[in-house]
């Protein structure tokens, strides 16, 4: 297990936890913000990987604070460890306010309970040991109930579900074209619509972004991959649009 | 806790475990269909409810076996306690193809995984004991990946997050316009689109309904209230019908 440096100006750091992904599971990237000495995790996973991606966090913390946990969205392979990690730490736990009261279903302590906040629909701007993190809302993306994180500093966008790749053997895409067989699968069936995802794409537009560090699969590095990803989700049809056929009484 | 059972003949028996809801989690219900020998169990929820909702579970089944336990979709409230059961029991558990590698994520056991099968996109029928489940794509109700289970011998549809509702005290509508208070906002928030909800209410109507019992809250009993639920479904805004144009960046400090 190691972890890749995306981005380190002395003060503030991006670090990729790797592929803690094996067996059953689907891959998936943990992501840590550390802006002096004040950490932030995203999505940091289910059980089976809570105990390494903690040793890895707290190595790489060099005694610095985990002041907040971020959850994207609902799903097991983001939240099911949220109790470990409240339970270990100090920090406060984010999350759509639709998902607050689902969340506890995981076993999640009455200690620890009251450290998950509810992240209201229109995202917010926060900070991190005084730098300001914006949690960009992405509902529908695919959860109804789902948010991005943008870093100012670093001009990483972490995109969560959105952009995920699944099955190729590289950490940062060499190719747009080559790199879609990865992703237009699981775009086509898991992301909710057209609409939502055009509205997606002209309001990060307005973002300087270099980096897309999406939570499953490889990253999207430079202005170049950046544009045409967001070009790609600009009128791409998907869920609702293509999902209607299927709704028919079962005949086997 | 206690049982109700919602329909009764010869061998076959559709049992509500009763709200185990507590404290800060959402309440939900627990189904139960047992058919002659076997049993099937419909999300049968998460971590703070495992131990009395198997126990209530295997007393209601006596002789009979669980043989399935059915996951509408990946949400924690259904499907955090999926090792627990399997562990458990010999059934098999159904879950759309699409939440099959997800739900390892909550550290289901290596010894259970190969009965954790999926269903695919166009739903499937089950067997149980002498009857078969229709097993109904419900897709984007909320989840991506969803299905609701059709009893055609209880003319019971089991309908997920559709037709939830959350604060009221009772267990069966009686009054349908009073009832959308508790239901009327959680649907326009989680529900994806009308287009969906509309298709979803054409495919349906074909069914003969007496009830429609969903995952949390009330049950809506009757041809009147089930006709009443599909027609204001059919007319719902909700989703992305609102969401769509509403994507931007925030301005707000914490």
């Amino acid at each position: 297990m190691a972890s890749l440096t995306l981005f380190d100006n002395g003060t503030h750091r991006n670090i990729l936890l790797e592929d803690f992904g094996h067996g059953q599971m689907v891959q998936a990237n943990q992501h840590l913000i550390v802006h002096e000495g004040h950490a932030m995790i995203l999505d940091p996973g289910g059980h089976k990987v809570y105990s390494k991606a903690l040793a890895e966090t707290t190595s790489l913390l060099k005694g610095g604070k985990l002041d907040m946990i971020f959850f994207s969205h609902q799903d097991p392979d983001i939240v099911a460890a949220a109790n470990g990690w409240l339970m270990t730490t100090d920090a406060e736990a984010l999350a759509s306010q639709l998902w607050l009261r689902f969340i506890p279903h995981f076993g999640l302590d009455t200690l620890v309970a009251s450290r998950l906040r509810g992240i209201p629909d229109e995202g917010m701007v926060t900070k991190l040991g005084g730098s300001p993190i914006i949690i960009v809302p992405a509902h529908f993306l695919h959860s109804e109930g789902n948010f991005q994180v943008y870093d100012p500093v670093s001009k990483i966008l972490y995109t969560g579900d959105l952009g995920a790749s699944l099955g190729m053997d590289y950490r940062e895409v060499p190719d747009f074209d080559s790199h879609l067989q990865y992703m237009e699968g699981f775009h086509r069936r898991y992301m909710t619509s057209k609409s939502v995802m055009t509205a997606w794409a002209a309001m990060v537009r307005s973002l300087d972004i270099d980096i897309i560090a999406p939570q499953h699969g490889a990253i999207f590095k430079g202005k170049e991959l950046v544009n045409r990803f967001i070009n790609w989700c600009d009128g791409f049809e998907c869920g609702v649009d293509l999902i209607l056929p299927k709704y028919k009484i079962p005949t086997s | 806790m206690g049982t109700r059972t919602l329909f009764e003949a010869g061998t076959h028996r559709n049992i509500l475990l009763e709200d185990f809801g507590r404290g800060l989690a959402v309440q939900a219900n627990q189904h139960l269909i047992i058919d002659g020998t076997e049993g099937i169990i419909l999300d049968p929820g998460g971590h703070k409810v495992y131990g009395r909702a198997s126990a209530e579970a295997f007393s209601v089944l006596g002789r009979s076996r669980l043989r399935y336990l059915f996951l509408s979709h990946q949400d924690p409230d259904i499907v955090a306690a999926a090792n627990g059961w399997l562990m458990t029991t010999d059934a098999d558990a159904y879950i759309s193809a699409l939440w099959i590698r997800f739900i390892p994520h909550f550290g289901l056991d290596e010894l259970v995984t190969h009965r954790l099968r999926p269903i695919p996109d166009e739903g499937m029928f089950l067997k149980l004991g002498s009857c078969e489940l229709m097993v109904l794509p419900a897709h984007f109700l909320h989840s991506e990946g969803n299905f609701q289970i059709y009893d055609p011998v209880a003319k019971i549809l089991y309908s997920g997050d559709l037709g939830a509702s959350l604060g009221q005290d009772y267990e069966d509508v009686t009054d349908f316009d009073a009832h959308l208070r508790y239901m009327d906002a959680f649907h326009r928030r989680y529900m994806v689109s009308n287009r969906i909800l509309s298709a979803w209410v054409r495919m349906v109507r074909a069914l003969d309904i007496e009830t429609i019992a969903p995952q949390h809250g009330a049950m809506i009993r009757g041809a009147g209230n089930v006709k009443r639920f599909l027609d204001w479904c059919e007319t719902l805004e909700c989703g992305i019908d609102f969401m769509a144009d509403k994507l931007a960046l925030p301005s707000r400090t914490s």
